[in-house]
């Protein structure tokens, strides 16, 4: 399998108050294309800085991130905002959209940014209509975004990571403001978008949410202190075994 | 811990702490420096004529000695008056004065007086009054010292025939009598020993000023003008007052600015403290969660605001003062205005009249705090102002960018949030427009016609050749004067028509009603060339027109038969029309080219020989017929059409110019301002906004093209409606006084290219310029700062 993410030696230090706080220290690792890998850890642990920082959110101390080949470091901002444009998708914790906007128009704004061709944003105008029948939220096309529930307008925010086609989506927590079954019904579409094709690289807490990645990455104090790999036999696995499994994993690293 | 959270709270929300206080320190300088000017402006005239010790009636008059003891044989007789006092003049026609560089003084008549005249005080430019003027120097207004571009050391004589008198410029000064730019007269003062002189010298005409204190002044004034006394000009201080009109169109310019800026400052300030207040709720909710009592919380966000209103009206009242100074400038050039220092009491009390806004603005918007639970609090915060995001347009149905869409969305689906910006640049369009449009109106050649003169293309002026038509034959002598000069232009290959205005001192009556106006009379002209605003010219000997301000004044209308007095004969004229004029200040009449008025009773002419060429020759041939025309009368003062209306109004027009010029500048800066607060408010407001769309993966630049395309959107709309607005603004400030001048209909004169393009694009350039610097902070906010988002 190609490697889509490749990070080596990733550091990151923040300076607060003249004082040097390494949130990342030597991180090493490599995502393969179709993976779907979760990051889990105890708070404060770097999981998000991590996320933000192989995303091209955030700068990087020192260390090498490359995304399909192309290195961060070599990169403008105006060509790394162009990466996460068109080759990335983003899901947050909170559901985050545009407030005055529909939610079919929230869904289109990266494409319609993307694409300059009228012909092409009727293709992806098309497409965003698409995902949202795929994902069963096609009703709300015109509704805004104070009009819908939490699962709904996270599954917006779903749709929209997708709309420009990513080679990965990065997600932070992306069921953590859900409740259980919302946040089943995300998982159930980010598994199916994953078994499609699209990697995947999500931070969580949950460990029913973590069960579903092939790879799960346990971050201690900015260190990869571990790694779970479900092996393709656990593939066939029921979800709560493979909860069972990942839990003992996580109880040997005091979680 | 109630302190320390204070001071937390100060520091940590620094960015709208500061634009809060900024925006108190701006509106407490507009609202004080501009009530001030209002109060000085309304009541400058009042001050200043008291200041002088102006008295109710100022008559001037031509030393005639039958003439003085009638008048004063009145004046002790008159159980009207008061009080009153003589002073004796000369007046001296411009030709016997000399500019120091050769330049030649050009003005109908100059009166020298002594600094000590018993009539009114003098002040110099600091307002001090001038007690004594040293032997040798001399006071000049300050329009003759502008016009010549003289200054104090410069020198100026005066010659006539074998007599002549060097004078060194001591200063300008300020007169309140004759000190008006409509007042044809100027006034020049001397130390007493040298007025001697020029009076023992002999050659110059000998005048007396009476200043006459009354118990009625309208009584006294219809008697005057009963007994037909031979006067040069006569009136009271509301007469005098109207003569400074043409000062009081910047005045009322300034007037419009102050209004201008207080609802600015209003608006302001009301959004800040709406957006500010929204900002804090999910503190408030905080609070209430960890158990702080209401009170408490609502006396935290009381002091935080107290101690912010009284720091920015603090130094909002510091900065009024000069601030205020610098529109009353150009007012107090030529009168004097108590101004800032005299009103400080006013900046002070609005100060605190701000102060009190925004602490009572706090206290009603936190009344809430008390009902709400802290959950309320957090997730709806509001402050009364009901913010309703509803999208109005949808993406996938325009062919919009992303970004063009975000901006006409948020436009569009929050109008509210950008009113402060709507209301700023509406008003900034209109306070440009108007004083440009009414700088142009008085620069443009049309307002020739309000001067009671058909247009023309030279106009050639000579004091003493108007002296010559002065006789009882003067008309017969202008007719073949007239005929000279055009034979001497036809051999000369210009084709043109001649003609000439004379003016007469009359008194006009219908009834018991009488008024003393100057009637004009064209020769070689027709009165039907002229406009009239109601009824027709006046065609045969016995009709005249009459001004509105005369029809009022005696009651007179179209048809009705008025009796017009000269000093030796009178005769009953039918009124056959009505017009406009700015000339003697709206008071006037003007007879038929039929009309035989007695020219041994005129008192001079406007413009004297007035040009038009009969073919329409190109800028390029006007240009060689000037200089030609130049050639052939080397004596003449010779003006374009231009040239003569500045040269009549003296420099109004550049005053106006000059307060247009400080408008626009402030205008610009106030722009940039309230754009660079409204840029950084909406970032501190939208970091989360921002900071997704960079998450999305909208570049730095797009992100600034929203932010900066709605700015702009909001300023081209703005600009339309400031455009649209300027029109009946202007009719209600300078076209009231134009009215009042005797105007009452001014077309004014709109130059589009400069008012629909290049001010617009000025301000549209600056404000995008200063809009995009700004918005140049969206660099700072991170990808993940989408945390932060609502």
């Amino acid at each position: 399998m190609v490697n889509v993410l490749e990070v080596k030696d990733l550091c990151k230090t923040y300076i607060v108050n003249k004082r040097q706080n390494n949130v990342l220290k030597n991180i090493s690792f490599s995502i393969a294309e179709g993976e779907m890998v979760a990051i889990m850890g105890p708070s404060g642990s770097g999981k998000s800085t991590l996320l933000y920082t192989v995303s091209g959110m955030d700068s990087i101390t020192a260390g090498r991130v490359c995304f399909r080949g192309k290195e961060y470091n070599r990169m403008s901002q105006k060509e790394l905002a162009d990466m996460r444009l068109k080759e990335m998708g983003f899901l947050f914790q909170r559901m985050y959209m545009l407030k005055n906007l529909s939610v079919l128009d929230n869904i289109i704004l990266p494409a319609y940014q993307a694409e300059r061709s009228p012909k092409k944003r009727r293709q992806l105008l098309q497409r965003g209509k698409d995902l949202m029948r795929k994902l069963g939220i096609i009703d709300i096309a015109d509704n805004d975004i104070n009009e819908i529930s939490g699962g709904q307008l996270q599954r917006a925010c779903i749709c929209r990571s997708l709309i420009n086609n990513p080679g990965i989506v990065f997600a932070d927590e992306p069921t953590g403001a859900l409740n259980r079954s919302a946040s089943d019904e995300v998982m159930d579409e980010l598994a199916k978008i994953n078994r499609e094709g699209t990697t995947i690289m999500l931070v969580t807490h949950n460990v029913k949410v973590a069960a579903r990645c092939s790879r799960i990455m346990y971050l201690v104090d900015g260190n990869i202190q571990g790694e779970y790999n479900f092996s393709n036999n656990d593939s066939e696995m029921k979800l709560s075994e493979r909860e069972r499994l990942l839990n003992n994993w996580l109880l040997e690293r005091n979680w | 811990m109630f302190f320390r959270i204070l001071q937390k709270e100060m520091l940590r929300k620094r960015t709208m702490n500061i634009i809060m206080l900024i925006f108190i320190i701006l509106a407490t300088t507009f609202i004080s420096s501009s009530v001030n000017n209002l109060v000085s402006i309304s009541t400058a005239l009042d001050n200043y004529f008291k200041k002088a010790g102006l008295s109710d009636y100022v008559v001037i008059a031509i030393a005639n000695e039958d003439n003085d003891k009638a008048i004063t044989s009145f004046l002790n007789r008159s159980k009207w008056v008061n009080d009153w006092v003589l002073d004796d003049s000369l007046f001296v026609i411009d030709e016997n004065i000399r500019i120091k560089n050769g330049l030649k003084y050009s003005s109908n008549i100059v009166v020298f007086n002594s600094c000590n005249v018993k009539q009114q005080k003098f002040f110099d430019s600091s307002n001090n009054v001038i007690t004594k003027v040293n032997d040798g120097e001399i006071y000049l207004p300050l329009s003759i010292m502008e016009e010549f571009k003289l200054s104090a050391g410069d020198s100026i004589s005066l010659e006539k025939d074998d007599f002549s008198m060097d004078f060194t410029i001591a200063g300008n000064f300020k007169d309140a009598f004759l000190g008006a730019s409509m007042v044809g007269v100027e006034r020049f003062i001397v130390s007493d020993k040298d007025f001697k002189a020029l009076r023992q010298a002999g050659c110059f005409i000998d005048g007396k000023i009476y200043s006459i204190d009354t118990t009625d002044i309208h009584s006294f004034e219809q008697d005057f003008n009963r007994m037909g006394f031979s006067t040069a000009m006569a009136g009271d201080q509301a007469l005098i007052a109207t003569a400074y009109i043409m000062d009081m169109v910047i005045a009322g310019i300034l007037l419009v600015v102050s209004i201008c800026l207080i609802l600015i400052s209003l608006v302001i300030l009301r959004f800040t403290i709406i957006f500010t207040l929204h900002e804090e709720f999910r503190e408030i909710g905080v609070m209430k969660a960890i158990g702080i009592r209401n009170h408490r919380i609502r006396r935290l966000y009381l002091i935080k605001y107290l101690a912010m209103s009284i720091a920015g009206a603090a130094l909002g009242f510091i900065l009024s003062i000069p601030f205020g100074k610098l529109f009353l400038k150009q007012v107090s050039k030529n009168i004097i205005i108590a101004g800032s220092a005299e009103y400080v009491f006013i900046n002070l009390a609005l100060s605190l009249f701000i102060i009190a806004i925004v602490v009572s603005f706090c206290y009603l918007s936190t009344r809430r705090i008390r009902k709400m639970t802290p959950v309320d609090a957090i997730r709806n915060g509001s402050t009364g102002e009901r913010y309703r995001s509803k999208s109005l347009i949808k993406l996938s149905k325009t062919g919009f960018s992303a970004i063009f869409f975000m901006a006409v969305n948020d436009i569009l689906s929050n109008i509210k949030r950008f009113a402060v910006l709507i209301q700023t640049f509406t008003l900034g369009t209109i306070l440009v427009i108007v004083p440009v449009n009414t700088v142009n109106t008085l620069k443009s050649e049309k307002i020739v016609s309000w001067l009671s003169m058909a247009e023309a293309d030279l106009y050639m002026i000579k004091v003493e050749q108007i002296i010559e038509f002065m006789t009882h034959d003067g008309r017969e002598k202008l007719i073949k004067y007239l005929d000279s000069v055009q034979a001497t232009l036809s051999e000369n290959g210009i084709d043109a028509s001649v003609s000439s205005e004379s003016c007469f001192n009359v008194k006009i009556s219908k009834g018991e009603k009488i008024s003393n106006v100057t009637a004009l009379q064209g020769t070689n002209i027709s009165a039907d060339m002229y406009s009239y605003s109601l009824g027709t010219a006046p065609l045969y000997e016995n009709e005249i027109a009459i001004t509105a301000g005369i029809a009022d004044e005696i009651g007179a209308g179209i048809g009705d038969t008025v009796i017009v007095k000269t000093r030796n004969d009178e005769g009953k004229y039918i009124v056959t029309g009505i017009y406009q004029t700015l000339n003697n200040l709206g008071k006037e009449i003007r007879f038929s080219e039929k009309a035989n008025p007695d020219y041994g009773n005129c008192i001079g002419g406007l413009g004297v020989v007035q040009i038009r060429y009969n073919d329409k020759p190109g800028s390029k041939v006007l240009k060689e017929r000037y200089e030609l025309i130049v050639g052939l009368y080397p004596d003449y003062e010779i003006y374009t059409g231009s040239d003569y209306v500045e040269n009549i109004l003296g420099n109004i027009a550049g005053q106006v110019d000059a307060v247009r010029k400080i408008i626009v500048v402030i205008i610009i800066l106030i722009n940039m301002l309230v754009t660079i607060l409204m840029v950084k408010s909406f970032l501190t407001k939208e970091k989360g906004e921002i900071g997704m769309l960079k998450s999305l993966g909208f570049n730095n630049q797009a992100i600034i093209r929203w932010q900066v395309l709605r700015i702009g959107l909001i300023l081209i709309c703005s600009t339309l409606l400031g455009t649209i607005l300027s029109g009946p603004v202007a009719r209600i400030s300078s076209g009231e006084i134009f009215e009042m001048m005797g105007a009452g209909s001014i077309d004014f004169v709109i130059k589009p290219l400069e008012v629909f393009c290049f001010y617009p694009l000025v301000i549209m350039l600056a404000t995008c310029l200063v809009a995009s610097i700004t918005a140049l902070g969206i660099r700072k906010v991170n990808a993940f700062d989408t945390i932060n988002m609502d």
